[in-house]
């Protein structure tokens, strides 16, 4: 397949800044996602993989900056995009979906309304004729009488009502490529199933590729083609979904996987409690020299405290940044 | 990370000048503020012997001023402390204890809240009859509405946080939870408000004093010297210039002080406003 | 939400009364009466001269008897007569009241137009030295004593350059309007700066701005539909609370100024123990407050749903 893919990022690195000083928060990232792939991100918080999320849709905060790499979507650059030209991928072409979903809508606007804004954005609709179009948005989210939902404020509606409007919001001018940045975290657990389900069979309809963002690699792991691990601003592993779950490659992952703890399961020998990685994740002020995982790794070689290792290939598409694959 | 800011700083310097202007006043005045007036050198522009001129009386303006600094210390120290020693009290009940007690002091509040200052004070002062300890006692008595709310939103949001319930079921009593575990850990938006409200009440002192029921001459303070002044505008328009100038650059002080302190201690900004 | 409405109306019905009460009770115990005001310093006056004056004035009769008739009186809008010049109270203080209303709305209406952009500049330019410099305005107008600048204006403006009379009234036009307004509305405009201020920070850091941004929209459709809204409902109480308390806080520059308001009427009758005075000129300034502040809370039932609807 040698289709164009909808994005792709070569080595993109995120600086920020604090008290006048530049620290890396993200390091030499790089993946591709293809039309209408599903793509997931995993971590844990703090690693970057928001950071790398709102890069691409040009929403970092002031003190955060593109350092260096470069973002093609659709084969155009976008990282040095001015502000009007991201403003018009922003929402039609390239769309982002949030953890909170309380937070994330405007308390004083009706759910129609919010809705119906993208329609007037985009489309160049009238309010009246975008309230139409937010009734079927709503019913194509599963949404009940949707014809009286969208008088309602978000703070009538429960969590998962609101994450459905989120994404009526963010799927309702056909983005090419939608950003979910840990969109069931926040919410019940029975729920997040559904709203995975939801976006899952929203997008494949559309043809919509999907950044999906989480710490939860079970999650991700089931749902997505392929998957890549970050681990303090950098990815270290990235493989197929339903690889790498059965056969983690770095250390990270197989602690991740390691650490699951499994119904039902017979105690391993000498096993007491559940597994966990030692130590915590370094902040963005203690990154060391070589490999960023080594001071938690339980493979880890003289060689991983001096150099950082680079990307090695592991089977068909798929590699793994450590020493122990080459 | 705690930070200095530019406010904290500057705040400190006035607030520090003010001070020391009042502790060591004998040695910074030049002449008497009140004894030494000479009717010959009578509302005279500032000179060399006069080093901001001299009032109605002959007195030198400095002096006054520089003892002035005195008054409205004391003043606005015992006033705030009142204040604040006031409204932290029922506050950290009223929020503590809720119920009845809760909505008496919500309904004071809002009662003190709905006279201006001064009309309060001004109302009070004419039932404790004129003099300084009417003055420390009706404004100890009109400010603490806004202490009194901020105390009571710190305890409502603290309230709930496991180390009170820990304490709470561990059988310590109320007064004990008040006092050792909830007060210190509302100390800070406390310090801030008190701070700002020394400002305050040297501005309240100063504008009753202005109206005639304050401080009465011949002490020296600011508010009333400006009174006189305006009596002089148009002959003498420098008698108004330099205390009110005074006011300002200490109100000023206590206020840049305490936004300092609140950069200092809060500076994400998490502390709730009212 | 009409029952809401009701209850607040209730609510502040009940603080006028107990205010009411207070100062009823609270003037009848000070020291000195009318009668020795107008003595003076007199110290030995004919006690059947002070009888006759208690006798015209009505207030040789008991304490609680006095109540009752005042209450009755006030329920049919008749607050007395005053002591000072025997004309009642409510004639006296309709046209001061008119004066100083026109002062209050003069001096909000300059805090809001001036205030609020300065404000919301300072927001946006956070951390710049616009910000800087318009919160060293903002907290430098909440350190100048108001009769300062007052006097200051007055001389600069009036006395040296004759542009605006000194003081008075006058014929109730913008001219004579000018001064006081300006040194009354100082303050509040500073505090509506940084409140302005903290409540834009504080929107834009919420997570719906964020929403909005990534929905493409232009920033200035961010700011004025999403961002606006949002602020100015944590702004409006502030508004609601230096407006309302400017017809008794306005004693300072009606005195100043010469303004015929109820602020300069209370000072006098009070060092004049003009009681029926002093008791009607509270009564205005707190019910005044309190239909300011009833009526800012209606006005967030219409704004924010989250209170409509609970």
């Amino acid at each position: 397949m040698t289709l164009k893919p909808v994005l792709d990022i070569k080595d993109l690195s995120i600086s920020i800044e604090i008290d006048a000083k530049y620290y890396t928060a993200v390091e030499g990232v790089s993946l591709s996602i293809g039309k209408g792939e599903i793509f997931g991100l995993v971590g844990e918080s703090g690693c970057g993989k928001s950071l790398t999320a709102l890069s691409i849709a040009g929403l970092l905060s002031a003190q955060l900056q593109i350092s260096n790499g470069t973002i093609a979507f659709e084969g155009q650059q976008i990282e040095k995009l001015k502000t009007r030209g991201m403003r018009r991928l922003r929402g039609d072409r390239i769309s982002m979906i949030f953890q909170e979903p309380m937070t994330a809508l405007n308390p004083l606007m009706t759910v129609g309304d919010q809705i119906g804004e993208m329609f007037v954005l985009h489309r160049g609709m009238s309010m009246k004729d975008a309230r139409k179009k937010a009734i079927e948005a709503l019913d194509q989210v599963q949404v009940p009488s949707p014809g009286r939902r969208i008088h309602n404020y978000p703070h009538q509606l429960s969590g998962g009502m609101r994450q459905r409007i989120m994404i009526a919001i963010a799927l309702s001018c056909n983005p090419a490529l939608l950003i979910a940045d840990e969109p069931t975290t926040a919410l019940d657990v029975t729920i997040q199933a559904e709203i995975v389900e939801l976006i899952l069979e929203l997008c494949k309809a559309r043809g919509t590729a999907v950044l999906m963002i989480s710490h939860d690699l079970g999650l991700v792991a089931r749902m997505c083609r392929r998957v890549a691990v970050m681990y303090a601003g950098q990815i270290v592993e990235e493989q197929f979904g339903s690889d790498i779950f059965t056969g983690p490659c770095h250390p990270y992952t197989k602690g991740l996987v390691g650490s699951l703890p499994r119904l039902g399961g017979r105690l391993e020998k000498g096993q007491v409690r559940l597994n966990e990685i030692s130590g915590t994740v370094p902040s963005i002020f203690e990154f060391q020299d070589g490999c960023r995982f080594h001071p938690r790794c339980p493979d880890a070689m003289d060689k991983c405290r001096h150099e950082a290792p680079m990307q090695t290939k592991i089977g068909p598409r798929g590699y793994v940044r450590c020493y122990n694959y080459g | 990370m705690k930070k200095v800011s530019l406010n904290l700083i500057v705040g400190s310097i006035l607030f520090i000048i003010v001070v020391v202007t009042a502790i060591f006043a004998p040695l910074i005045a030049t002449h008497d503020p009140i004894l030494d007036a000479n009717l010959m050198y009578a509302e005279e522009p500032p000179s060399k012997a006069f080093l901001l001129g001299t009032d109605e009386q002959g007195r030198d303006i400095f002096s006054r001023i520089v003892y002035g600094a005195r008054i409205s210390l004391m003043i606005g120290l015992v006033v705030q402390m009142m204040n604040t020693v006031i409204g932290v009290s029922l506050g950290l009940s009223a929020g503590y204890m809720g119920g009845w007690w809760d909505e008496i002091v919500m309904g004071m509040t809002g009662l003190i809240l709905s006279i201006p200052t001064v009309v309060f004070a001004l109302a009070l002062m004419s039932v404790l009859g004129p003099g300084i300890g009417s003055l420390l006692i009706a404004l100890g008595m009109t400010d603490w509405a806004y202490s009194c709310r901020i105390s009571r939103a710190q305890v409502l949001s603290l309230k709930s946080q496991n180390y009170i319930q820990a304490s709470y079921t561990l059988g310590f009593g109320n007064l004990h939870i008040m006092f050792k575990e909830l007060l210190p850990n509302m100390i800070g938006p406390i310090i801030v408000i008190a701070t700002m409200g020394i400002g305050s009440a040297i501005m309240a002192e100063a504008a009753l004093s202005f109206l005639g029921l304050g401080v009465v001459p011949p002490a020296p303070s600011w508010g009333a010297m400006l009174a006189k002044a305006r009596e002089q505008l148009l002959f003498s328009p420098w008698l108004s210039v330099f205390p009110g100038l005074a006011i300002f650059i200490t109100v000023l002080g206590f206020n840049l002080l305490g936004d300092g302190l609140r950069d200092f201690l809060d500076p994400h900004g998490k502390a709730k406003k009212i | 939400m009409v029952a809401l409405i009701f209850k607040r109306i209730l609510q502040s019905a009940l603080t006028v009364m107990i205010v009411v009460t207070l100062v009823f009770f609270l003037f009848s115990v000070i020291p000195g009466t009318f009668a020795s005001s107008l003595m003076g310093d007199k110290r030995s006056f004919d006690p059947r001269v002070v009888e006759r004056i208690k006798k015209e004035l009505g207030i040789d009769k008991p304490l609680h008897q006095r109540f009752v008739t005042y209450l009755a009186g006030l329920s049919r809008g008749d607050l007395g007569k005053s002591f000072s010049n025997r004309r009642p109270v409510v004639d006296l203080l309709s046209s001061r009241v008119v004066a100083s209303f026109k002062l209050a709305c003069a001096a909000i209406t300059f805090a809001i137009v001036v205030g609020l952009p300065l404000g919301f500049i300072a927001a946006i330019r956070a951390g710049s030295l616009v910000d800087t410099v318009t919160m060293m305005v903002a907290v430098s107008g909440l350190s100048v004593p108001g009769f300062w600048f007052g006097l200051i204006a007055m001389y600069l403006f009036s006395l040296k350059l004759g542009l605006l009379p000194t003081f008075g009234y006058g014929s109730g036009g913008i001219r004579n309007l000018i001064l006081p307004a300006l040194t009354l509305g100082i303050a509040p405009m500073a505090l509506l700066a940084r409140t302005t201020r903290a409540a834009v920070l504080d929107t834009l850091n919420s997570d719906f701005i964020r929403t909005a941004r990534s929905k493409g929209m232009s920033e200035t459709r961010v700011v004025f539909k999403h961002l606006g809204r949002n602020a100015f409902v944590i702004i409006l109480t502030t508004i609601g609370l230096q407006f309302g308390s400017m017809l008794g806080g306005s004693v300072v520059v009606e005195k100043l100024f010469a303004w015929p308001g109820v602020g300069s009427m209370l000072i006098d009758s009070v060092s004049l123990r003009d009681i029926p005075s002093v008791q009607g000129c509270i009564l205005v300034i707190v019910l005044f407050f309190l239909i300011i502040n009833t009526l800012v809370d209606i006005a967030y039932l219409a704004i924010d749903p989250r209170i409509r609807y609970q």
